[in-house]
């Protein structure tokens, strides 16, 4: 009974069980960081090859499959199937706009012709990077967009356009003809920042064709025609508790300042019935605003009324359909421009303001085709103009791949539909050689394991087989054969065609990562071991120094299995509080491991202030707790670690001896040395300093040169690079992955628990063996 | 026969011809060399000693803490061998029967003095059902006894309260240790021995660290224990403290010489 009490006085009332919490939190934190991060990634690499290529691929590279579409259509009639597409892939160079000149940027790239059926199959879709601006973002687009068109306004303008416009902004009405610059600017300022104004202010033809300088525009204007050429009805639809929405959401949208008691005092007031047609009008730009704050039943009804509505994806459903301005464009993974740039870490680095920039002109494609074995000596180019791009997250795929439509690749490879002619004499026609896919991808039913869903494939796959070859022995004109399946283990040798699943596709990427997770896992888990040694260690120590204590508690009459007990209960705290923080430490860096990353990457100055904020408090240190001596023994360090540093300096400009190529190879080197110098310094000043103020200046000092150390890596990093662990070149992504593995996190919990109780037993077992009598006999 | 034998009844403690040998590295230290003695109930008996002669030695196999040379002796509590006794008797009699006072106090520096005076009530054997909950896992075994402290100590709080009142130091209870005078910790000691309302309190040179002024006022406290019906044995090497006692026997060598 008296076991609760002991342990939660023994663990609040001093330092060296905090020590202990702190070792076991930082190795829990440790492991879990590494199994997390490694589990992510691995997850990644996984859910990757998932999204990418879809469950199964059955592929047959260069010769392509004859009859794709017979095979699509016999997969997706199954039950297990979700959806199916044909894929041709192929290696080409693409030549990009840029720079100026004629010496124009070449990359080499792996093309990939793909129809709608695409994104059926894997998650293209989400993985588009330009959509439909935000509404902020519109505005932005809009005033840049208007400013640029504005400088035409002068001429565009008619008179009474221009007259209403005067109006508008207070100038005076006659001077509409000799109107000066500045006041020209004040106008497009204005029109700029209004899309309403501006649309009302121009005629249909000329908002058309200003609407056409920035595409990415065209959802927004499309959307506020609808609503305006149908604003009775869309006002008819809309319910009174609609209108509310609409009104609090434009006030979030476009009143960001507002608080909420402002939002909140603004909403009981919202406009009346009679004021609704006008106040609708205002916002009719305002899509995010009106769009979500309607009722499904609503929308279909308006949708049905203008079929405009119901495309406000215009740029997403581009990029899928690989079209721009009904002509076939590619959608690339690599930046198509020096305006929005992949940046080395693989993300998307914006240059203009905050919003993408959309390119107008192309880039060039070059292949050379390979058919019927050999390669052709004429290169097949097509220009394609950009339809959106793509950012899987894989920066492998991402820095290599374009998507073309499946048509336009075809005919590239010479792998569309043909007319079959005698070899021997071209004059005769065989029959017709079928359009060729060199992968069909597969995406199963919910339910249906990716294994399963190869033996279907393959099964349907051997159907077809039989059924061609039985319409070719029996048909008089020219059937193409469809390439043999020589069984699950082919990977597409042989002249066979491969069906895998996603898992043996990317097997060359899981296989290496899972070893790698699994040979952390078992390296790290001699980290209990340095856990439990760090535990039995310290609670050696507090035995030792508990001795007296365990003689009085066995003089008042406590068993043996008591004493151990209360060291027992010490161990399981220190355990469960160094797990629980371990864990949390763990989760804010998993978390934030990015960021950290970043950090870590280029430094920011605002953290070399902040490890030089220690530095001073280290100095304020020295000198409270030691006062001058402690000073003086902080000069006579660094004195001597300049003398050393200096004359080493000396001697490498005298030797010629490249000191610093010797630093940055044995970093260790001047680390120990400066330990060293240290500790000798405060062995030979110990006299000069009272007894009193040697350890806290040696603390002091310690802390001072750490920090001071710490702030320099940080400066230097910042000014010259610091860090990079993550090279996604390396690691295929470009984010870390930054989900905590919440069973690594629990196990490791518990093993650290396990481990401070097996390292806190021997020592429980020593106090509960100490005989009290000796114990007792000395003060 | 049975008038020769001494009067059983009125002994309390007995101690009959104790050898005790302490192993100092390679070398046996003999310490007790058949040390015979016998206290009654509610007496006050002194030990005289110089240092070394094993006067310390006696008290600790008196109250238990430690066991004589096998064959060679034993101590009897009313009838009860204490060598016969099993590890938990024994636990139990230091607990209950006997109260130890040390000269250095020996009070636990991380407790309150509230909390040093009422630890031996806290101290007690675990019941069977201790057991069960431990095997079902190590967390119930915690609850259960987290809850038996609170309860346990809302009661005993009210009597080591009690007690320090008595002795002076209402003002002192959540004090720690080291916040006490020297002669403030002693009584905390003597407290803390008298709180399972033992029968014997072993005193081990209870003013042996303490001025002649703090030390009679301990020993004041000690004989008011007495007068209320407390057997106590002081062991000392001043023969002036020694004469407070009802009764002082000599220990010189190992050996009771008077």
């Amino acid at each position: 009974m008296y076991h609760p009490l002991l342990t939660t006085r023994y663990l609040t009332s001093r330092v060296i069980p905090l020590i202990a919490v702190a070792a076991v939190a930082l190795c829990v934190a440790l492991v879990i960081v590494v199994i997390s991060v490694m589990t992510g990634f691995l997850d990644m690499v996984r859910d990757s090859g998932k999204t990418l290529i879809g469950d199964v691929v059955i592929s047959y590279p260069i010769a392509g499959i004859p009859y794709y579409d017979r095979i699509i259509d016999r997969l997706t009639k199954n039950s297990s199937v979700a959806a199916a597409a044909p894929v041709v892939d192929a290696f080409g160079l693409l030549q990009m706009p840029y720079p100026d000149g004629p010496n124009k940027q070449t990359e080499t790239v792996q093309f990939w012709g793909v129809d709608s059926r695409f994104a059926q199959v894997t998650s293209f879709a989400d993985t588009l990077h330009w959509k439909v601006p935000t509404d902020n973002q519109f505005l932005l687009l809009f005033a840049d967009a208007f400013r640029a068109y504005a400088k035409s306004l002068p001429s565009l303008l008619s008179d009474d356009q221009k007259r209403a416009l005067f109006k508008e902004l207070r100038f005076p009405e006659d001077s509409i003809n000799r109107a000066t610059d500045s006041q020209w600017d004040a106008i497009s300022s204005f029109l700029a920042t209004d899309p309403v104004l501006a649309k009302d202010t121009l005629s249909a033809e000329q908002w058309a064709t200003f609407l056409q300088s920035d595409p990415r525009m065209v959802t927004h204007a499309a959307f506020a025609d609808a609503i305006d050429s149908n604003s009775s009805m869309v006002l008819k639809t809309l319910g009174a508790s609609d209108r509310l929405n609409v009104f609090e959401r434009w006030l979030r949208e476009q009143r960001p300042s507002y608080s909420d008691s402002e939002v909140r005092d603004a909403l009981k007031n919202p406009p009346g019935d009679a004021e609704w047609p006008a106040f609708l009008h205002r916002i009719v730009f305002s899509m995010d605003a009106i769009r979500p704050s309607l009722s499904d039943q609503a929308w279909q009804a308006l949708v049905t009324f203008d079929a405009r509505l119901a495309q406000p994806n215009a740029l997403v459903s581009q990029g899928l359909s690989l079209t721009r301005n009904g002509k076939p464009a590619a959608d690339l993974g690599m930046h198509v421009s020096e305006a929005n740039i992949r940046n080395h870490e693989g993300g998307y680095d914006v240059a203009a303001s905050d919003h993408w920039w959309m390119p107008t002109w192309s880039v060039t494609l070059t292949t050379l085709p390979v058919h019927g074995g050999t390669l052709s000596s004429e290169p097949e180019s097509y220009i394609f103009p950009v339809a959106n791009e793509f950012m899987s997250g894989v920066y492998l795929i991402d820095s290599k791949r374009i998507m073309i439509p499946l048509d336009v690749a075809q005919h590239m490879l010479h792998l569309d539909k043909s007319t079959r002619v005698d070899p021997g004499d071209p004059t005769i026609e065989l029959g017709e050689d079928p359009a060729r896919a060199t992968m069909i991808l597969v995406r199963a039913k919910p339910g249906v394991t990716a294994d399963e869903l190869r033996d279907i494939v393959a099964d349907e796959y051997e159907k077809l087989d039989a059924e061609i070859s039985s319409e070719r022995a029996s048909s008089s004109t020219y059937v193409a054969s469809l390439p043999p399946y020589f069984g699950t283990r082919n990977g597409g040798g042989g002249g066979g065609v491969a069906i895998q699943t996603w898992a043996q596709q990317q097997a060359q990427f899981i296989g290496p990562v899972e070893n790698e997770r699994n040979l952390m896992k078992t390296l790290f888990s001699i980290i209990y071991l340095v856990c439990a040694a760090l535990v039995l260690s310290i609670f050696w120590s507090i035995v030792q120094e508990k001795t007296r204590d365990i003689g009085i508690l066995r003089s008042i009459g406590a068993a043996r299995s008591g004493v151990m007990w209360v060291f027992l209960r010490y161990g399981f705290w220190i355990g469960v509080l160094g797990g629980v923080a371990g864990n949390g430490l763990a989760y804010i860096v998993v978390r934030n491991i990015n960021p950290i990353h970043t950090a870590l990457g280029s430094p920011p100055v605002f953290l070399a202030v902040f490890a030089a904020f220690p530095c001073l408090i280290a100095l304020f240190w020295i000198f409270y707790m030691a006062k001058w001596k402690g000073l003086l023994f902080l000069a006579i360090t660094i004195t001597v670690i300049a003398a050393v540093g200096g004359s080493a300096w000396l001697t490498s400009l005298l030797l010629n001896f490249n000191i610093s190529g010797f630093i940055e190879e044995n970093p260790e080197g001047p680390i120990g040395i400066s330990i060293f110098i240290i500790l000798l310094c405060a062995l030979m000043f110990g006299e000069v300093i009272p007894q009193k103020g040697l350890i806290p200046s040696l603390v002091g000092t310690l802390c001072f040169i750490v920090a001071a150390v710490v702030s320099g890596v940080i400066i230097r990093g910042h000014m010259y690079g610091g860090f990079v662990m993550w090279n996604p070149e390396v690691y295929y992504f470009s984010v870390i992955p930054n989900s905590v593995d919440w069973r690594t996190a629990w196990g490791t919990m518990f093993l650290a628990l396990a481990f401070s109780l097996l390292g806190a037993s021997i020592p429980a077992a020593k106090a509960a063996d100490t005989d009290p009598v000796q114990a007792l006999r000395y003060e | 026969m049975s008038e020769s034998a001494p009067p059983t009844i009125s002994m309390e403690l007995a101690a009959t011809d104790l050898f005790k040998t302490y192993r100092l590295g390679k070398v046996d230290v003999p310490v007790l060399k058949g040390a015979s003695v016998s206290i009654r109930k509610g007496e006050w008996l002194a030990i005289l000693g110089a240092s070394g002669s094993g006067k310390s030695t006696l008290l600790h196999l008196l109250g238990g803490l430690d066991r004589p040379d096998t064959h060679h002796g034993d101590v009897t509590y009313t009838n009860r061998v204490l060598s016969e006794m099993s590890n938990a008797q024994i636990n139990d009699y230091r607990n209950h029967t006997v109260g130890f006072v040390f000269q250095f106090y020996h009070l636990l520096p991380e407790l309150t003095v509230l909390e040093n005076t009422f630890l031996p009530g806290l101290v007690g054997r675990r019941r069977w059902w201790w057991f069960l909950l431990a095997a079902a896992g190590i967390l119930p075994a915690f609850i259960y006894e987290e809850i038996q402290y609170r309860v346990a100590a809302a009661k005993l709080r009210a009597r080591a309260t009690e007690l320090l009142t008595s002795f002076g130091l209402a003002h002192r209870l959540n004090h720690r240790p080291r916040e006490l005078s020297g002669g403030e910790r002693q009584r905390v000691a003597i407290a803390r021995a008298l709180m399972n309302q033992p029968n014997i309190l072993l005193a081990d040179e209870p003013t042996g660290n303490l001025d002649e002024k703090t030390g009679s006022e301990i020993l004041d406290l000690i004989a008011e224990q007495h007068r209320k019906g407390l057997t106590i044995v002081m062991v000392t090497h001043d023969q002036t403290i020694a004469k407070r006692a009802d009764r002082v026997i000599r220990l010189h060598d190992g050996r009771v010489v008077s």
